[in-house]
């Protein structure tokens, strides 16, 4: 009997992969040592299905070199838990693996099928199953669904994907040795020349990203308005009065916006011309994985990572297919009616999904983009099994009704625009009237289309100015980037891929380089991009790091090999690295002082000492460790003012104040806790207040 | 940055005198900028100086 061992990236997968594969008596779950495996006992074959825990290995240095020792140029792909801190549960996973791997006769990747998914199975198969990488198969599917998980495992290819393997792994392996390598020696010159400890991090996608929010806060930063005047007026026609705009949308000069209202004051107005225009609104594009961020985040607020999280989970429960895709196609075989047929069964889609159903034929827009190995997000008319927590739910529905209004006829529309002449000044009156909704009724609420018809009106009539006025206005500085917007900007500028931009926006803020929804970069962030281009500008440009993304496409479609654009990348990196040392001293002290700047003022209160206006700071005591807020007028003035502070977490003075006392607000972050907003003064206050009344109750 | 800032309030000086049919002094210019909220703040602070100067 054939006994076969399926690779899955994740236990969720591995559970559903043997589900698929084998009846519910044929199908055993054990346990061994904490690691779940799934035996699938079939007339003619054992089918063994077990998971990775994402990727199981990882690039590393070769062995003999400390942490902290750079220019690092030899590297090794190396178990998890030997590169990364807190990953000791994986090296039983990989223990477990490796066990089944000798009971085993055949071997197949069903890990996830992109460049991720085919380096975690290559890397298990060739390091944990003793080389089966040579001879495994490859499972290719875009659902879990039952039917296509069983025409994957049909029909798996006989081979791994191996261009695939080579893009992803040269791709772990460049951002591994531009990440370390730069990294550290911008930490050691810092150390070294700034006399300052800090963990500086930067990378080949990171770096360009940051720069983008320090370009764009510069701008804002340098901007200078400069005023126009609109001309707003309201006309009165019969009995309709009716907003109209002025024929030049900004008047740049004040003497003309006062002329015109001079000119039109108390004049009558003549209709010289009527125009109507018909036009179609064809139906949006399926979604791709960034559409779809973008979406999300317009609608609901998400962050485009939170929104990709939940995705991969509505995946997971076979609800969705592949989300990290750029397709934006779908193509018939995924088999539209069915789908449609199981969505009309859910009550809040069925009346407009069985309209769709009554067309003779079902063909949905298609969109420009298009991705070789997955179509683009669809339902797969499975019925949610769990109740989805309310944020699934919201992107399981806007998942659901763009996949319903794709299938939806135009929306026909139809504008109006009247011409009023007043002593050789043109005002338009402008409607909308919408002629057939289409695909917009199918797409509510995320999407809809203002109407506004224009009142009767016939050229020649005379109408009245009821009002008109010039105001004065501003142009605006350029907006923050929002995580939508810059994911959008990395994606048009082709900088890190659609499955690593989402988790590079969350690293910046993780480092503590940007704040805010609308993102605002940190004075460190500020400081660093700055040393960074006056003395290594070649980190922060864009070129080469797409350049690179380019190659790694062409290793992708076999056109390039892994081994010359490695090369290729340390010949770019090499000098960059001479560089860094040869500017070395300046680098470090100017990074140096960055940091001690920077961290005064993140310890610095905006408040003065409430008892001698002295500066307020947190400090940490040398006797217990303790932080706490102290007076610097302590050595001065004999301030004994301190306020006690949370000793666990990350701690940010928000730039907020107390509604009751209106002292500086704090923040503590701690992983897995709810930031926690606080009020240092009140805190203390109701601390001492309930100490007073305890003391009390004693005596 | 402030160069660039420097740069920014210089060059919009002519379009503010545009606006104004010349009718804005420097002064008066370098004032109004200072209280728009559009303005950011480095160019505020090159149109403090410039004020102080």
């Amino acid at each position: 009997m054939v006994r076969t061992l399926v690779i899955c990236e994740k236990p969720d997968a591995a559970k559903r992969i043997a589900e698929s594969l084998g009846s519910r008596n044929q199908v055993l779950r054990r346990t061994k040592r904490g690691v779940p495996i799934y035996e699938v006992v079939r007339p003619d074959e054992t089918i063994y299905v077990c998971s990775a825990l994402g990727h199981l290995y990882s690039v590393g240095q070769k062995q003999g070199m400390t942490r902290k020792a750079y220019p690092v140029w030899d590297l090794a792909w190396k178990p998890r838990y030997l590169v990364e801190r807190d990953q000791e549960r994986l090296q039983t996973w990989i223990g477990q693996i490796n066990q089944l791997s000798q009971e085993a006769d055949r071997f197949v990747n069903a890990c996830d099928y992109d460049i991720e998914g085919s380096v975690i199975g290559a890397m298990i198969l060739k390091y944990a199953c003793n080389s089966a990488h040579r001879n495994a198969r490859r499972m290719k599917f875009s659902t879990l669904t039952v039917r296509e998980l069983q025409e994957a495992y049909a029909n798996s290819s006989a081979e791994l994907d191996i261009t695939l393997v080579d893009a992803g792994m040269c791709r772990h392996e460049v951002d591994w040795m531009y990440g370390v390598n730069l990294s550290r020696a911008l930490t050691a010159s810092a150390l070294e020349h700034g006399e300052v400890y800090s963990t500086l991090s930067t990378g080949r996608v990171q770096s360009p990203t940051l720069r983008f929010v320090v370009d764009r806060e510069e701008q804002i930063n340098c901007f200078v308005p400069i005023p126009y005047w609109t001309i707003e007026t309201v006309i009165k026609a019969g009995r309709n009065t009716i907003s109209a705009q002025y024929e030049k949308e900004r008047v740049v000069s004040k003497g003309e916006a006062d002329k015109v209202i001079a000119d039109c004051t108390g004049e009558p107005g003549t209709i010289t011309d009527i125009e109507s225009h018909r036009s179609k609104i064809y139906a949006p594009s399926p979604f791709d994985l960034s559409t779809l961020q973008a979406e999300a985040y317009r609608h609901f607020g998400l962050r485009p990572s939170y929104t990709l999280g939940i995705a991969e989970r509505l995946y997971l429960d076979a609800l969705i297919s592949y989300p990290r895709t750029s397709s934006q196609k779908l193509p018939p075989s995924i088999g539209y009616r069915k789908i449609l047929e199981n969505l009309s069964t859910l009550e809040e889609y069925a009346e407009k999904v069985t309209g769709i159903l009554r067309l003779p034929s079902l063909s949905p827009s298609q969109g420009q983009r298009s991705d070789p190995a997955h179509p683009a997000i669809y339902p797969t008319g499975n019925i949610p099994r769990r109740a989805l927590q309310p944020r699934e739910l919201k992107v399981y529905d806007l998942i659901v009704r763009r996949f319903v209004a794709i299938f939806g006829a135009p929306a026909e529309r139809q504008s109006e625009r009247a011409s009023v002449s007043v002593k050789g000044h043109v005002f338009y009156l402008r409607g909308v009237q919408v002629l057939t909704n289409g695909w917009i009724d199918l797409y509510e609420p995320y999407a809809r289309i203002e109407k506004m018809p224009l009142p009767s009106l016939s050229v020649g009539q005379t109408v009245e100015i009821a009002q008109i006025v010039s105001t004065e206005r501003f142009t605006q500085p350029p907006p923050r980037f929002n995580p939508s917007s810059l994911l959008r900007l990395m994606e048009s500028q082709n900088i890190g891929t659609k499955a690593t931009r989402a988790n590079i926006i969350d690293t910046l803020y993780d480092r503590g380089y940007i704040i805010g929804e609308r993102m605002t970069p940190t004075p460190l962030a500020l400081n660093v991009i700055e040393v960074l281009r006056k003395y290594c500008s070649k980190i922060i440009e864009t070129n080469f790091t797409r350049e690179l993304e380019e190659k790694m496409q062409d290793i992708e479609s076999g056109r390039e090999q892994r081994e010359r654009v490695l090369v290729k990348a340390i010949e770019h990196l090499r000098p960059v690295m001479a560089e860094l040392e040869a500017k070395a001293t300046e680098l470090g002290t100017e990074l140096g002082r960055t940091i001690r700047e920077t961290r005064l003022a993140q310890a610095t209160l905006s408040v003065p000492c409430p008892q001698c206006n002295s500066r307020l700071v947190v400090v940490r005591s040398s006797k217990t460790g303790k932080r706490f807020i102290a007076c610097t007028g302590r050595w001065k003035e004999g301030c004994a003012f301190s306020l006690p502070l949370p000793q666990f977490g990350g701690l940010v003075l928000l730039k907020r104040f107390c509604a009751r006392c209106g002292f500086q607000l704090i923040m503590v972050k701690a992983r897995g806790r709810r930031p926690m907003i606080s009020c240092p003064r009140c805190f203390k206050e109701k601390r001492d207040e309930q100490a007073r009344q305890s003391t009390q109750t004693l005596s | 940055m402030h160069k660039t800032a420097e740069s920014n309030v210089k060059t919009a000086f002519s379009e503010w005198s545009r606006s104004f049919d010349g009718k804005i002094s420097m002064q008066d210019y370098l004032r109004r900028i200072v209280r728009l909220p559009e303005t950011g703040e480095r160019a505020k602070e090159i149109a403090i100086y410039l004020l102080k100067k």
